[in-house]
């Protein structure tokens, strides 16, 4: 089934571009340091260098007189993980909310559907800003917080397809059988449930990364750690005078989000077939 | 709207505006638990890392928290200051927190009903198009549009349009307001506010408009094959009558609801654009806060922004009501 599916993949023109620059990306936030394995933090030149005017800083330098184009390799990896690991914190809470509201129902479905209607009331990048403020600002409360204020949809649509799932009859009859709730669960409606789940993380992984630029671009990012929103954060006092400083990162920022959301329409077409000639 | 639904409505505000007093619940109650999570006392976290508070408004904190009692009574404490709407003190500003947040609020509002209405307007325009002409050259054309605009993050794009239309062109001013020392009145006043408006709700608003473009051109091509829609052209309707009248008035249904869903995230939109344009609302004001690490205001503004959620999705609902006459309020 997965080589058919990796197939159809391919096919789709969406999902290809999307795979495309996501290669090019993972490819700056790996043999980029190939390229540029100094610290993005060293000053290794004159300062406000604009692109292409000296080839030992080939994409410049920012205010500090820092290499823009190692801030911007060391920038893709801290996107590329952060990313990925709070949507998988944000998956298994939604998956875990989801599942247990759907397949339980009553009480426990009205407590924790109460609990998700909350935190989609509240504005969720302003969460994740306190989260962030009050818990100190590192790349471990960063991707925390993203994980904490990004489940609630995930947690809906998983909620909605074990409400249906559970009464087909291949679930009755596992249930006759014996099998228990876990089992169940995880076995049986939980595989079923999850094609449009991997839909919305990959479209939840593109939120991520923009979240966390926004983060370290209000100044919340790890101190330690050069992302691409601390770049332009660090460069929008000049930002008229060297647009490039902000312009390059935000160009980065957009190319990895269009990867995502590009993947995550083309897993979209390939999974949910019937849907396509929306 | 009829007159006989006007008594409707104001029953159903009435019932509705108990509903956020389980959200007041629900957030006071989150505030607590990272107050309680966080390191440090609650005290120590709420007067700021700098210690800007005197000690006797530190000691005058901890005995209005409790903290020397258990933690039931403590939470019990907090409630009670939260359901009093007492925000306590911003010792940064000088001002009680929640005089702060209502002087911010109505430069917030002003940015999310321009950008509101930009998004939709325009989302509508681009979506109708798209939906037209289904699978052809406008069509495509848009959907690059939308999938671009989605993945422009709003911070970024506020300032390069700085850089262009505020440093390069000189056309828009690039923050604040309102032109500082300018002693304007009347319609002068207006025009400056209004053209202080453009970058900031424009930069808002892109990333609404792709997601309310393809809302609208879903809705609006599932529409296309209904029942009633046959009717209309079996009967002669033009195409732009049918477009306009009878499917795209159905296609407002969802983006209303979408909308009604989106405000906690404009909200949050609003604290980016507000920090890169200087403007000063609601979000510069938990900008600022961030910086000064002012956490009792910081969480106030949580606090405050949720319930103002809870009550825009009450006008949404009636909106929702007067679009569509089958809805009971």
């Amino acid at each position: 089934m997965y080589p058919a599916l990796l197939k159809e993949l391919l096919r789709n023109r969406s999902a290809l571009t999307g795979l495309i620059l996501l290669a090019l990306v993972m490819c700056a936030a790996t043999l980029g340091h190939v390229w540029f394995p100094g610290d993005p933090w060293d000053m290794v030149g004159t300062p406000m260098l604009w692109p292409g005017e000296d080839p030992a800083n080939p994409l410049g330098t920012d205010i500090m007189g820092r290499d823009m184009a190692t801030g911007l390799v060391s920038g893709a990896k801290v996107s590329l993980l952060i990313g990925l690991v709070s949507t998988l914190i944000s998956a298994v809470v939604g998956i875990t909310f989801g599942a247990l509201g759907g397949f339980y129902r009553g009480w426990i479905d009205a407590f924790l559907m109460r609990v998700t209607e909350l935190f989609q009331t509240v504005p969720q990048f302003v969460l994740a800003v306190v989260l962030v403020a009050i818990f100190k600002p590192s790349v471990a409360t960063a991707t925390f917080a993203i994980g904490i204020v990004s489940w609630p949809p995930t947690a809906r649509l998983v909620r909605s397809e074990f409400l249906l799932l559970r009464e087909r009859e291949f679930i009755q009859a596992a249930r006759t059988l014996g099998m228990g709730d876990g089992r169940l669960i995880l076995t049986q409606i939980l595989p079923n449930a999850l094609p449009p789940v991997i839909v919305i993380a990959a479209l939840n992984i593109a939120t991520a990364i923009q979240t966390e630029a926004a983060l370290s671009f209000l100044g919340l990012g790890d101190p330690n750690v050069m992302s691409w929103g601390t770049i332009i954060g660090n460069g929008r006092e000049q930002v008229v005078d060297a647009w490039y400083i902000c312009g390059l990162p935000g160009i980065a920022i957009v190319i990895i989000v269009l990867a995502f959301s590009l993947l995550g329409e083309g897993l979209n077409d390939t999974l949910n077939p019937h849907l396509k000639e929306r | 709207m009829t007159r006989n639904r006007i008594p409707a409505v104001a029953r159903f505000l009435r019932r509705r505006i108990w509903q956020v007093v389980p959200v007041v619940f629900g957030i006071a109650l989150l505030n607590f638990l990272i107050l309680q999570l966080a390191p440090g006392d609650v005290v120590d976290v709420l007067a700021g890392e700098a210690g800007a508070a005197t000690p006797e408004y530190m000691a005058q904190l901890r005995a209005s928290f409790g903290l020397d009692r258990p933690l039931p009574v403590q939470l019990a404490y907090y409630l009670k200051n939260t359901a009093m709407l007492d925000l306590g003190f911003s010792f940064r500003q000088n001002m009680p927190v929640l005089q702060l947040i209502l002087e911010r609020l109505p430069a917030t509002l002003l940015l999310m009903i321009a950008a509101m209405g930009c998004a939709v307007v325009s989302g509508v325009v681009l979506g109708v198009i798209s939906a037209r002409f289904v699978h052809r050259a406008a069509d495509r054309a848009v959907s690059v549009f939308v999938l671009v605009t989605y993945a422009l993050p709003t911070f970024w794009l506020g300032l390069m349009a700085i850089v262009l239309f505020s440093a390069r062109l000189g056309w828009l001013p690039s923050s604040g307001m309102t032109d500082i020392g300018a002693d304007l009145g009347g319609f002068e006043y207006l025009w400056d506010v209004a053209r202080h408006t453009v970058l900031p709700a424009l930069s808002l608003a892109t990333f609404y408009l792709a997601v309310y473009t393809k809302l609208v051109r879903t809705a609006m091509l599932e529409y296309f094959g209904a029942d009633f829609i046959r009717t209309a052209r079996a009967k002669g309707a033009t195409e732009t009558r049918i477009t306009l009248f009878h499917a795209l008035r159905n296609a407002l249904l969802p983006l209303m609801t979408m909308l009604g869903l989106q405000l906690g995230s404009i909200l949050s939109g609003a604290v980016l654009v507000e920090s890169v344009f200087s403007w000063p609302g609601l979000g510069r004001l938990a900008f600022e806060s961030i910086l000064a690490r002012d956490f009792n205001l910081l969480l106030g503004i949580l606090l405050f922004s949720s319930v103002m959620v809870t009550i825009l999705n009450i006008f949404v609902d009636v909106v929702y009501a007067v679009l569509d006459p089958r809805i009971e309020l």
